[in-house]
């Protein structure tokens, strides 16, 4: 049931140890790891592109972090992820972070397919969606497709409000509501952005987002 | 439990007391393949009132026009032309077991079903092939008001119970097989538990498949009203032939305002059994559902427990096993839909896949706009014995209310190194540790069931592990 992208798709091959910064390279991407190739891919979807699909295919003993961070409102977003471990021993930890306020709506997919020949993979996938507006529409699909038994697979997706409990917590240390949001939404994002190596890009970022999100 | 029972239920062969077949003797039995014909046939049988009839008629229809589901396990060689979907094993139904006919009564007793039920059942359905033959509740349940029949004697005695509830949450035409099942429906439960009424003791239905190329189609209605608790249990197995059989079921669970309904199902169908099956239930204010769901057989199941929680309070409670050997597929999973504010579940699923067999989880959690403040948790767990065998996750969560909080988490692994090293220095064969981890794997689940069948189902599974490993 592995969804993949079309082929119109852009396609890149990736060598050696690097980074893919990924605002708007294209809404289709088939991105192939040769085997012991180590990829940082960091991508942000809501202050431009609004639509990606990635297939991520993994060489022999290639190494995929993924970040992708969303910022939602009133909009629209799509975001369709496939981690295929094509080769043995392969690492991916894919994580999509998003941020939903206003009339936002999305649908978050993510796959992580394990064929016969990926035996000895690890890979993770996490989703989380943290939820401003009153009434968002939102779809976290989650899946696994494992074919092979020397595995150690893993996903996670949560959605939820800001949590009462840290709110409560910056209030008592005299931090008012606003900026207990605002602290805690940038937080939030903050696991991921962290990982984004070049901090003017990752300021860039922050700037756009403030400019979708208040709370930013 | 005495000494002596669990002795005997653990050195038993639990697989030897399925596998057997009777002779095929039926009173009457219907044409191959599906018609108007053969639903008249049932409905008269039955002696059913036009209501009724008209209800087989329109599940008739919507099975000719629906499609197989696009999803999930392949279902090509399913042939309804080649299988029998009545057939009556005997012309009444018994109110003690000595009135059972004799081979039926051996069937049932080497099922150990009359055993259970004096120890500890409050009531019990026995269905052979398309009929109920067997049916008692304890006097007592009766004298509060508590009804535990055969839908067919709900239809004659209790219409308006019928009427108001039967085809309200699965209607014909939400899917193929649940047409099917409401075209040609025989036996199943009816159970109708009166306000404020607990029945402390399980009532358990049986149903046994005998014959070659056999439909079972039972029907199942609870009803539990305002502030009364039930646990259902049920049991099926059928003997190994070459050719297929459907089992295809539905499921009406009612849990009224404040009530309990626990419903559990140990299901151990042959190989050739195609088990596809609609269960669905809908959770009252303050009202709890249980779905204990566990799937040991068959070689193709298809089964999502769905729950619908439209009152405030109500909340879901799904565990799901499947257990997926050679030329099996488990398609199992679980639904919820909260549909009312402060309502929660929590939805558990493991699976082990071994020799070539595949298990898959299906999941659908949906929080509705007007849905505030609901709590859902899922988790999946499995385990994949060998390079032959395969796992699937596809659950989907639709979250449209801000102030939810839905939590989803699946894993993936074989048997841990660590651990089989660890058996093995203490001297258990890797075998047997296997079959050791996977019965721990299991435990949180199988602790639910009552205690017979608890060690029933780890000496099952222990049988399947036999060559599972190494």
């Amino acid at each position: 049931m592995k969804t993949a992208v079309r082929s119109k798709a852009k396609r890149i091959r990736v060598t050696g140890s690097r980074s893919l910064i990924d605002f708007d390279l294209a809404p289709e991407l088939m991105i192939e790891l040769a085997p012991g190739t180590h990829l940082r891919y960091f991508s942000a979807l809501g202050i431009g592109q609004r639509r990606k699909r990635v297939h991520f295919r993994l060489g022999r003993n290639a190494r995929l972090e993924a970040e992708t961070v969303i910022v939602g409102r009133d909009a629209r977003i799509s975001v369709n992820h496939l981690v295929e471990h094509a080769g043995r021993q392969a690492t991916a930890f894919n994580r999509v972070l998003g941020v939903f306020d206003g009339a936002a709506s999305a649908t978050v997919q993510g796959m992580i397919f394990v064929p016969l020949a990926g035996q000895g993979s690890v890979s993770r996938l996490e989703q989380r969606a943290l939820l401003l507006a009153p009434n968002p529409e939102i779809r976290l699909l989650p899946q696994l497709q494992i074919e092979a038994d020397d595995v150690d697979i893993h996903h996670a997706s949560a959605a939820s409000p800001l949590d009462e409990t840290q709110l409560f917590y910056c209030r008592s240390r005299g931090i008012s509501i606003t900026s207990a949001r605002r602290l805690l939404v940038q937080s939030f994002f903050g696991a991921a952005l962290i990982n984004l190596e070049n901090i003017k890009l990752r300021e860039e970022v922050i700037v756009a987002f403030q400019k979708k999100i208040a709370l930013l | 439990m005495t000494p002596d029972r669990l002795r005997q239920i653990v050195t038993s062969k639990p697989a030897s007391r399925y596998s057997f077949r009777d002779p095929e003797r039926p009173v009457l039995r219907s044409p191959k393949g599906l018609s108007k014909v053969v639903v008249d046939l049932i409905s008269e049988q039955k002696d059913e009132p036009a209501w009724m009839r008209r209800i087989r008629h329109e599940g008739l229809r919507h099975f000719l026009r629906l499609p197989l589901p696009p999803f999930g396990p392949d279902l090509s060689r399913l042939k309804f032309d080649e299988l029998y979907f009545y057939l009556k094993p005997s012309e009444r139904k018994a109110q003690t077991w000595d009135d059972v006919p004799p081979e039926i009564q051996r069937t049932f007793n080497r099922l150990q079903l009359p055993k259970y039920e004096q120890e500890f059942l409050a009531g019990v359905g026995a269905q052979y092939d398309s009929e109920n033959i067997y049916h008692h509740v304890l006097p007592q349940l009766r004298k509060q008001g508590v009804i535990f029949s055969d839908v067919e004697t709900a239809v004659r005695e209790r219409p308006d119970l019928v009427k108001k509830y039967f085809g309200k949450l699965v209607p014909s035409s939400d899917n193929k097989f649940a047409a099917l099942n409401t075209a040609v429906w025989s036996g199943g439960s009816f159970i109708y538990v009166p306000p404020h009424v607990h029945v402390e003791l399980p009532l358990q239905a049986y149903f046994r498949i005998n014959a070659s190329r056999m439909g079972q189609f039972e029907r199942t209605l609870i009803i539990a009203d305002e502030g009364s608790f039930v646990h259902y249990v049920e049991g099926c197995s059928a003997p190994t032939y070459q050719a297929s059989a459907l089992h295809s079921a539905v499921v009406e669970v009612y849990a009224e305002r404040s009530a309990h309904v626990r419903y559990t199902t140990l299901q151990n169908w042959s190989k050739n059994v195609y088990n596809l099956v609609t269960k669905r239930a809908r959770a009252a204010a303050n009202a709890t559902v249980e779905w204990v769901d566990f799937n040991l057989g068959s070689g193709v199941t298809m089964k999502y427990p769905a729950v619908l929680l439209t009152g405030r309070g109500a909340r879901a409670d799904i565990l799901s096993m499947a257990y997926a050997g050679k030329h099996q597929h488990q398609d199992a999973g679980a639904r919820v839909l909260h549909l009312a504010p402060e309502t929660s579940s929590v939805i558990t699923s493991k699976s082990v896949s071994y020799g070539g067999g595949r298990t898959t989880f299906r999941g659908r959690l949906r929080v509705a706009p007007n849905a505030a403040d609901c709590r859902s948790q899922i988790s999946c767990q499995a385990l994949i014995l060998d390079r032959h065998s395969a796992s699937d996750t596809f659950p989907t969560l639709e979250v449209d209310n801000a102030s939810a909080v839905v939590a989803h988490e699946a894993s993936v692994a074989k048997i841990s190194d660590a651990q089989m090293f660890y058996a093995g220095t203490r001297g258990i064969p890797s075998k047997q540790a296997a079959a050791l981890v996977v019965n721990g794997f299991f435990e949180p689940l199988i602790k639910e069931l009552p205690m017979e069948y608890a060690v029933e189902m780890n000496r099952l599974i222990e049988m399947e592990m036999v060559g599972a490993v190494g």
